[in-house]
């Protein structure tokens, strides 16, 4: 386990910088294309200080 | 793994791959509870998946315990034997909606009252009271008005209550008449039994809903369906893969530290599993977007949840489901929306989401 990813999850940036739910979606039955973005992103935390 | 902000403005992970969302669900130091409930990260105003639910101590025992009583009612084989009857009601509903002058609302025709006298014959709840628990139903899911919600959650109970005392003076071959009977409280027993008078009706509901609008958005898949039945159960699996009703996921807390996909989740942190997304992760399913019932993906979809809390009625609403998509499109080959799809109506203040009303002609 690489602590450097680990140590993303204790901190605690200002959630205002964070992706807001719900996701909005164009069109019912599609799934919002943020998750599709999360997704291609796997594993990377998300914003961060410095980040 | 995302780090997001809920509806509520809250922190929380979120879980959007498909090997993460499974192992969030297996992972017994994610539960529904969390360790200091007041201070735990609020999803939403929902009542039913706001926030933290249950004791973290009792949790895995009540939860186990639940299961026990109310597994073996719905066990596949038992779902299985029930097909035929659910085939006569499917063919009752679609007979009367043939007889009426299109456009008719095929969720008030067909989509609802089909789930519906399914859950209460089952349970043994009156088909007569439906408009009754049906209006609690809407009200508990308003994600709005907490208030709202929460007392329409009491009355249900309330309204089981009665249901459970009446199968104790006079028992029938139905699951409340084996729950009344049960060794526990009543106010567990009542509990229980309005949360599967709930969870039986709204999902499935919106899952017949989707699977049409999928399908009449896809002809040539429809066709493909229509000429060779024996494809039915791919159809309702990849219907179930691609239905997103009610934009949110499923909720927990971490009872301790926990590593998933790489990061590592604090104790007491919420956790978010979407399986809408996890549905449509390319990796697993390729083009994901794309609906396609000659998928070879047999019951791998995330839809039912997966591992310690799977859906207990997964094989109720299959059986259910393989019953409406064999028969819908044969009986009424030319069925087709009414209006177009952008103007049909989203019930967005509902959790389990669905349209307000499906208008068809054919
Ligand atoms: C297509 C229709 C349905 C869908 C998509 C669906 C979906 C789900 C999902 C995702 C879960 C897991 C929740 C979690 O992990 O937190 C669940 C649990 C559950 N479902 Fe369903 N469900 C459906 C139909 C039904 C029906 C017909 C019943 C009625 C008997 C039912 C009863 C339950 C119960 C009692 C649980 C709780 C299981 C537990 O916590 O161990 N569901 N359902």
């Amino acid at each position: 386990m690489d602590d450097r990813i680990a140590d993303h999850s204790t901190d605690q940036s200002d959630p205002a910088d964070l992706p807001r739910l719900p996701f909005e979606r164009s069109n019912p039955l599609d799934v919002p294309e943020m998750y599709r973005t999360l997704r291609t992103t796997a594993g990377d935390p998300g914003p961060h200080p410095g980040g | 793994m995302t780090r997001v902000r809920t509806q509520a403005g809250d922190f929380a992970w979120l879980v959007s791959g498909y090997e993460e969302a499974r192992q969030a669900f297996a992972d017994p130091r994610l539960g529904r509870s969390a360790p200091d409930p007041d201070r735990a990260p609020r999803i939403s105003d929902s009542v039913l998946i706001g926030g933290p639910r249950g004791d973290v101590e009792t949790e895995k025992a009540e939860h186990e315990r639940m299961r026990r009583m109310l597994v073996p009612a719905f066990s596949a084989r038992r779902m299985s034997a029930l097909g035929p009857h659910v085939q006569e009601l499917v063919d009752g509903l679609l007979d009367r909606m043939a007889e009426q002058p299109p456009p008719v609302d095929l969720r008030e025709a067909f989509s609802l009252p089909l789930p519906v006298l399914v859950i209460c014959e089952l349970l043994g709840v009156p088909y007569d009271d439906r408009a009754y628990f049906r209006k609690l139903a809407d009200a508990m899911t308003d994600l709005a008005d907490r208030e709202r919600a929460g007392a329409a959650k009491a009355e249900l109970t309330g309204y089981t209550r009665e249901i459970l005392a009446g199968k104790r003076a006079n028992p029938a071959d139905d699951v409340f008449s084996d729950m009344a009977t049960m060794d526990a409280s009543d106010d567990e027993i009542a509990s229980l039994a309005a949360g599967l008078l709930f969870a039986g009706h709204e999902t499935t509901v919106n899952r017949i809903d989707y699977g049409v609008l999928l399908m009449l958005s896809n002809p040539s898949q429809r066709d493909a369906l229509i000429a060779d039945p024996s494809l039915t159960d791919a159809a309702v699996e990849e219907i179930l893969r691609m239905a997103a009703p009610g934009n949110h996921g499923l909720p927990r807390y971490a009872h301790e530290d926990v590593i998933i996909g790489g990061v590592t989740i604090r104790r007491g942190e919420a956790v978010i599993i979407v399986t809408m997304s996890a549905n449509r992760d390319e990796r697993i399913f390729p083009e994901p977007d794309r609906f396609d019932i000659g998928r070879r993906i047999g019951e791998q979809q995330l839809s039912f949840g997966y591992a310690a809390r799977y859906c207990i009625g997964a094989s109720l609403a299959r059986v259910e489901l393989r019953s409406v998509f064999t028969t819908l499109f044969r009986r009424f080959p030319t069925l087709a929306l009414a209006v177009p799809v952008e103007e049909l109506v989203e019930r967005e203040a509902s959790l389990t989401g669905g349209f307000t009303r499906i208008p068809v002609t054919w």
